[in-house]
């Protein structure tokens, strides 16, 4: 039951989501071939338009991951509140596997969003000339990030961008499920409760956030440069500030999803 | 054999206003249909939401085929409900598809055949047909499930009366004995002759459990006179 | 075409009444088998338990009678056929001499009446 559910709610998913991502794709292909191909790194005097270059691309970019977190939150809503949730609340399921479906189906698709961007945003940056400059300067370049002191093998970074995507898409679907659920419960309004749900869980969870690395003393970007090495010292405090971050998401993501689901579970009551 | 249906002391109270269902107690046994029938707001829709899992009950119980709604009932039951609730960007024969995957007990081919019956291509979206033709699929598609309960909320209210008769002769062709057909409607006297027997619903009560031959022999009537009667304003 | 059928009465009673009606008709012939229940009750536009219950009482009646397979077919017993064809005559001539006292018309005056049409169309 649960596969043929997550294929459904795949298959309606990816006829936009499709679309806007092959969108993307080619909008990086172009920005590369008209834009970022085409400027000398060398000299300087393209600068200006590359950056701004970049910003529209980043500007699209994040529009597409804002468009495909909506399409979710849309199906999510669509398929179990509104007239749909007629037929999907009496097929033979619980709401438990329409939960954990729309879950993975979401997860899929917002993961799929941000390798794509990722990939796109390497595409449009990584021009010959680039690649060039980096590999030449390459302990340069590590030294000014003050990231030398790490080992940082291009498969690690990738299979660490991965994995955060992955957690990082999994807490995002199921923080707009969750707000849609408690938006369920503002008997007129289930719209506009999601939204303000969405933006007070959103709050809590910045100011755990904050609270916690503040109490590991990672929250400032100050810190002590004489105290050691100061290569070292920046490097982890990344790699700290990365690792807590996935924590907290993981945590949140696993305590939305309970509530989530005892919400849906304890009573449905479609209007 | 368990009654089909079973509500026992089955009450719905909607946020502190008065109940839509007020101590229901009712059986349905199997191999009826039965028209489920009274004013607006007497708590008919109420009813049949509470059968199909889409409203929990205040207190009491809802029983179908001795369990209370859920995964098993849902396996049984085939519910129209009173508007249109299917995915308007699909194709009717994706429907088609998508009821065959999730109900074991759906029939693809009657589904065919009685979409051709009514001349509906099945390669159209639905959001192409109208408002009619709409209805006209989704009491198709809940048709073709061989089930044991089905739950009709207003199956005939929006359509024109060539397509009413269709449809009645949609229920009658497709009612095996021992299914059991409750459906609600407005328009008692259309669909009188295919009644077994008629519940009426009177501010969430149960004004009237009788057969329509029952009636008719004892008063004298029809039962749509007899409802105009009962539910005089 | 559904079967017309009026408000007050049971409906089983005006489906057999019907069949009767049929049978002597010659709709249905002596010996003739009977369409399904089903079938009868999709032609009549009814409910297939009240179409059952009709032909059950038909069949308690000794008009029809049913094959353990293959269905229910029509008497073949001439003097029972003769025999619903008097009662029903009866019933209409009754109900026929009711409807003439209401208007009026005592016994006498209304044999006097139908013997004059029966001259007048000769």
């Amino acid at each position: 039951m649960l596969k043929k559910l997550i294929k459904y709610d795949l298959k309606s998913l990816s006829r936009f989501l499709i679309i806007i991502h092959v969108f993307l794709l080619l909008a990086a292909a172009a920005v590369r071939v008209f834009f970022t191909e085409r400027f000398n790194l060398v000299k300087i005097e393209g600068g200006a338009y590359l950056a701004l270059t970049f910003i529209l691309f980043a500007l699209l970019a994040s529009g597409v991951s804002f468009a495909t977190e909506i399409l979710i939150a849309i199906r999510f809503y669509k398929n179990l509140f509104s007239n749909e949730g007629y037929l999907t609340h009496t097929l033979p399921a619980t709401r438990k596997q329409h939960l954990a479906a729309k879950t993975i189906a979401g997860t899929f698709w917002l993961f799929i969003d941000q390798v794509l961007l990722l990939v796109s945003l390497f595409f449009v940056i990584a021009t010959s000339d680039v690649v060039r400059l980096y590999s030449e300067n390459k302990e340069a370049f590590l030294a000014e990030l003050d990231l030398i002191g790490l080992d940082l093998s291009s498969a690690k970074i990738i299979l660490f961008l991965l994995l955060f995507s992955l957690i990082n898409a999994a807490s995002s679907v199921i923080m707009i499920y969750a707000s849609i659920v408690i938006g369920q419960r503002f008997q007129s309004h289930p719209i506009l409760g999601a939204v303000i749900s969405y933006l007070g869980i959103s709050t809590v969870f910045a100011v755990i956030s904050a609270a916690v690395l503040s109490a590991f003393g990672l929250f400032s970007m100050v810190f002590d440069e004489s105290e050691t090495a100061a290569g070292t010292l920046a490097a982890n405090h990344v790699v700290s500030t990365l690792n807590i971050s996935i924590i907290l998401s993981i945590a949140a993501a696993v305590i939305l999803y309970i509530i989530t689901q005892g919400l849906m579970k304890r009573k449905l009551d479609l209007a | 054999m368990k009654p089909i249906l079973e509500c026992q002391g089955l009450s719905k109270q909607y946020n502190n206003t008065s109940c839509a269902l007020d101590n229901l107690n009712l059986t349905l046994e199997r191999g009826q249909i039965v028209g489920l029938l009274g004013p607006n707001g007497s708590g008919k829709t109420t009813l049949i939401k509470l059968i199909n899992d889409l409203l929990t009950p205040t207190c009491g119980n809802v029983l179908i085929d001795g369990s209370r709604p859920g995964v098993e009932s849902k396996k049984i039951v085939s519910y129209l409900p009173e508007h249109t609730y299917l995915d308007d960007s699909m194709k009717i024969s994706e429907l088609v598809t998508y009821f065959a995957d999730f109900y074991e007990n759906f029939i693809t081919e009657r589904a065919y055949t009685m979409l051709s019956d009514l001349g509906i291509d099945k390669n159209a979206r639905l959001k192409t047909l109208s408002k009619g033709t709409k209805e006209k699929v989704q009491l198709i598609l809940v048709m073709s499930r061989d089930a044991l309960l089905y739950v009709l909320d207003e199956p005939i209210g929006g359509v024109d009366p060539a397509a009413r008769d269709y449809i009645l002769q949609t229920i009658i062709n497709n009612y095996n004995e021992n299914a059991t057909i409750l459906l609600s409607t407005h328009l008692i006297q259309d669909i009188e002759n295919i009644l077994d027997r008629v519940i009426f619903i009177r501010q969430g009560h149960l004004a009237l459990n009788a057969t329509v031959d029952e009636i008719r022999m004892e008063q004298g009537k029809s039962v749509d006179t007899l409802f105009r009667e009962v539910f005089r304003c | 075409m559904p079967w017309n059928l009026d408000d007050s009465r049971p409906i089983y009673l005006q489906l057999m009444e019907k069949i009767q009606q049929d049978i002597i008709s010659g709709t249905y012939r002596p010996g003739a088998k009977l369409p399904s229940v089903r079938e009868l009750a999709l032609d009549a536009a009814v409910n297939p338990n009240t179409m059952q219950k009709a032909l059950s009482e038909l069949e308690r009646s000794g008009l029809v009678y049913s094959q353990r397979t293959s269905g229910r077919f029509i008497t073949e017993d001439e003097s029972m056929l003769k025999q619903l064809k008097t009662e029903l005559a009866a019933r209409h001539i009754r109900e026929f001499f009711e409807k003439m006292e209401q208007l009026g018309f005592p016994q006498e005056e209304t044999l006097a009446l139908v013997q004059e049409t029966v001259k007048e169309e000769s």
